[in-house]
């Protein structure tokens, strides 16, 4: 399973020690996560959106993400006349 | 135009690797009559006598030629390999019933299977700090009262039910679980 | 080492000690209460000294044992369900099978070992002796669920700081 949970976690400026407290896990937690050594259950997933603000599609997927890059590029692309 | 999800390397399905001759054996359809709560809790009675019997028969025909020459060495052998086969058809059958969470790898089974075998192997070790105790407070209790024999009887004992406890211990899990799941199955429906 | 909270829920204190530190002890304190068991039931009652120093080993299997046992890990192996987290769960789970199969190993072969060794080396005693085929005496036997009794003791979080990456909680 694949994740942007450190792309999120980033965004909203928050420490690995905060998000592992906003959702009730151990720091370590966040870091096996981040990593894809760990698949969380339901339930974490849908706690990690909440605080994330993110729906759960968004943050897990069973196939890799596209990079950040290309879609910037895309979106780009699709916008210049 | 956004673009479109990488696919990832393609990760064998549950079904394809339970194509193996092991996995497909506690897949035959055949197996399913020992899958039902009756049937888990017999097995699993059947194989703890099974296992008293092969423990404590050979020793005592042991323990009978040290103490009676007449009778032979050879009755302890014979004995102990014709309770050998049947225990170890059971002991596969016990393995069957609990559709082979302990023999499979992790990627063979589903999460449920997971969580099950996990569950047995945590309550089976966490009974054995607590029972090594007691086995080691009787056998310095028989060790005094000279009883060699019977320290030999309850080690092999003890070796014996280690091997089975989580098979044991999974086997009255799904037991219950399926008169749960019967009771529910029996009981009024939302929509009634 | 020092007594510190434990990032789990309950902020339990126990001995904080880094995993490197935790895995030599493990392979300390296991080690020496095999090697006490195995010296033990070589070794002959007249070479004092050396029993002594064996007798150590021993000391030093037990106390191992006891100070694993009261580090981080021992909320992890042995605290409630609702005191870790999921991950951590799955982790003990995972350790307490790796734990169970090591035991029945361990057993089956320091059993063999004693029959093959014991058959050899042992001589035939009269009254203490458990016999069956090779004679074992009981001391061996309660030698061997003394060391079985530490060894399950210290496992579990002996396995969880074989698996510590010690990776830091800020990122």
């Amino acid at each position: 399973m694949h994740n942007r949970i450190a792309l999120f976690r980033a965004e909203r400026g928050l420490s690995r020690k905060a998000l592992a407290e906003a959702v009730d896990v151990n720091p370590q937690t966040i870091g096996f996560l981040e990593r894809g050594d760990y698949s969380p259950s339901v339930e974490l997933a849908l706690r990690l959106a909440q605080v994330l603000g993110a729906r759960v599609e968004m943050l897990f997927a069973l196939d890799p993400f596209p990079s950040l890059a290309d879609q910037l590029g895309a979106t780009a692309e699709s916008e210049t006349p | 135009m956004a673009p479109e999800r990488v696919p990832g390397p393609v990760v064998p399905s549950r079904a394809q690797l339970r194509q193996g001759p092991l996995a497909s054996a506690f897949d035959d359809p055949s197996m399913e009559r020992y899958r039902t709560s009756q049937a888990l809790r017999r097995i699993s009675v059947l194989q703890v006598g099974l296992t008293l019997v092969l423990v404590t028969v050979p020793i005592l025909l042991y323990h009978w030629h040290q103490t009676d020459p007449a009778m032979p060495l050879w009755a302890f052998a014979v004995a102990a390999v014709v309770l050998f086969i049947p225990w170890m058809f059971v002991t596969g059958m016990c393995n069957g019933s609990v559709s082979g969470i302990f023999d499979l790898r992790d990627a063979q089974l589903d999460e449920i299977e997971r969580q099950d075998r996990d569950a047995a192997y945590r309550t089976a070790y966490r009974a054995l700090i607590p029972v090594t105790m007691v086995l080691l407070g009787t056998v310095s209790g028989l060790s005094a009262a000279g009883r060699g024999i019977w320290v030999f009887w309850l080690v092999s004992l003890f070796l014996c039910a280690l091997l089975g406890l989580p098979q044991h211990i999974a086997a009255w899990r799904l037991a219950a679980r399926g008169d749960a799941d019967a009771a529910q199955a029996d009981g009024p429906s939302r929509d009634a | 080492m020092m007594l510190r909270k434990t990032t789990t829920k309950t902020n339990r204190y126990a001995l904080a000690i880094s995993p490197r530190v935790a895995r030599v002890l493990s392979v300390l304190s296991i080690g020496s209460l095999w090697a006490w068991f195995f010296l033990k039931f070589y070794l002959t009652a007249e070479s004092t000294w050396l029993m002594r120093a064996v007798g150590e080993l021993a000391l030093l299997g037990v106390g191992g044992s006891m100070i694993l046992f009261a580090t981080q890990y021992l909320n992890q192996a042995y605290g409630e369900d609702h005191e870790i987290d999921e991950r951590e769960r799955s982790a003990r789970d995972r350790a307490y099978r790796v734990a169970l199969n090591y035991v029945l190993w361990v057993f089956v072969l320091t059993f063999v070992t004693l029959e093959v060794a014991g058959a050899r080396d042992v001589p035939k005693a009269t009254g203490s002796a458990i016999g069956f085929p090779a004679v074992i005496s009981k001391g061996v036997v309660e030698n061997f669920l003394v060391v079985l009794f530490f060894t399950t003791f210290a496992l579990p979080p002996a396995i969880l700081a074989w698996w510590d990456r010690g990776e830091s909680d800020e990122g």
